[in-house]
């Protein structure tokens, strides 16, 4: 995409780095290539990044040792990526709690890194790459995400992940941003309702 | 595209992320693992990720749209399969389903 939109490569690199969110990443891209303004960049930048409020949420507290967030929070935030929050909510009990801020910073630095080597791979080699294969591999980070979710064994996380499936691809196409916040408020809350969360918790 | 434009706007992409990035730290620091409210935004964040995956494989705006719904969905399932039967291990799943698609594509066009 955005080889295709006459992006430089290290404007590319730079998105990666600085942005490092899929939905926000895409949404960069567009905005930039079609020439959309400052004002229009913010906003759609800004709302693209809204599913990285519950992933920051539901990670650092599993994480850190102090309650009062710190400069390594901001930076942990910044590195978090969808494949690092799932895993903190499977694994983080099998770490114990001094160690997990270390492993799971190290972890997004890895996805990080190998994300950098892919985008600069993908950019120079998609042109190498047989045709027929290009589409199909397009697949892989979307269904890789899905399965990850799936290995978050909760009622209330499966029916949310179904209803968000249900509902934002509809939502969506009437309106990107307000579909995006909307149907994932809705579609979480009625999974968290549905699932028993709070009746879970009252019997606990 | 202009490089300074390019730039700047890389810079105001860059200041709207951090400031989600931002309000998820600031909240984090009310909330407490196992409570309901922990379980909530962890619920809304599978919606969200879940529903964004969905719509990225059925709804592509990438030149994944060149490939035929019809494999698309096979591939998920063959996916899904895999991932159910086998112990529900994550890389080989991925593969499968990727490769499933491949085949689909390469044996269509033919």
């Amino acid at each position: 995409m955005t080889q295709a939109g006459d992006m430089d490569v290290w404007v590319m690199l730079g998105s990666v780095v600085l942005i490092w969110s899929m939905p926000a990443l895409m949404t960069f891209s567009e905005v930039a290539v079609v020439g959309g303004g400052i004002w229009a960049m913010f906003a759609a930048v800004l709302f693209a990044n809204l599913r990285n409020i519950p992933m920051i949420v539901t990670s650092l507290p599993l994480i850190r040792t102090e309650r009062r967030p710190g400069w390594q929070d901001f930076l942990f935030a910044q590195l978090l990526s969808p494949t690092t929050w799932l895993h903190s909510l499977m694994d983080s009990d099998r770490i114990p709690l001094k160690s997990r801020r270390s492993y799971f910073t190290a972890f997004s630095l890895t996805v990080f890194a190998s994300a950098l080597v892919g985008a600069t791979v993908g950019y120079f080699g998609v042109e190498y790459l047989p045709a027929e294969l290009r589409p199909p591999l397009l697949i892989l980070t979307p269904l890789y995400l899905l399965l990850i979710i799936l290995s978050v064994r909760r009622l209330s996380g499966y029916l949310s992940l179904v209803f968000g499936a249900a509902a934002l691809p509809y939502l969506m196409a009437w309106s990107v941003e307000w579909g995006l916040a909307l149907g994932g408020l809705g579609a979480g809350t009625l999974g968290f309702l549905i699932g028993g969360g709070l009746r879970r918790k009252a019997s606990s | 595209m202009m490089m300074d434009i390019a730039w700047i706007l890389l810079l105001v992409g860059f200041a709207a992320a951090f400031l989600i990035r931002a309000t998820g730290v600031v909240i984090s620091g009310h909330v407490e693992p196992e409570t309901p409210l922990f379980d909530w935004f962890a619920c809304v964040g599978q919606a969200l990720v879940g529903g964004l995956m969905v719509r990225a494989i059925l709804l592509p705006t990438t030149p994944l749209a060149e490939t035929l719904l019809a494999d698309r969905l096979i591939a998920i399932a063959a996916a899904f399969l895999m991932f159910f039967l086998a112990g529900r291990k994550l890389l080989p799943s991925t593969f499968v389903g990727v490769a499933t698609l491949a085949i689909l594509g390469m044996l269509r066009s033919l």
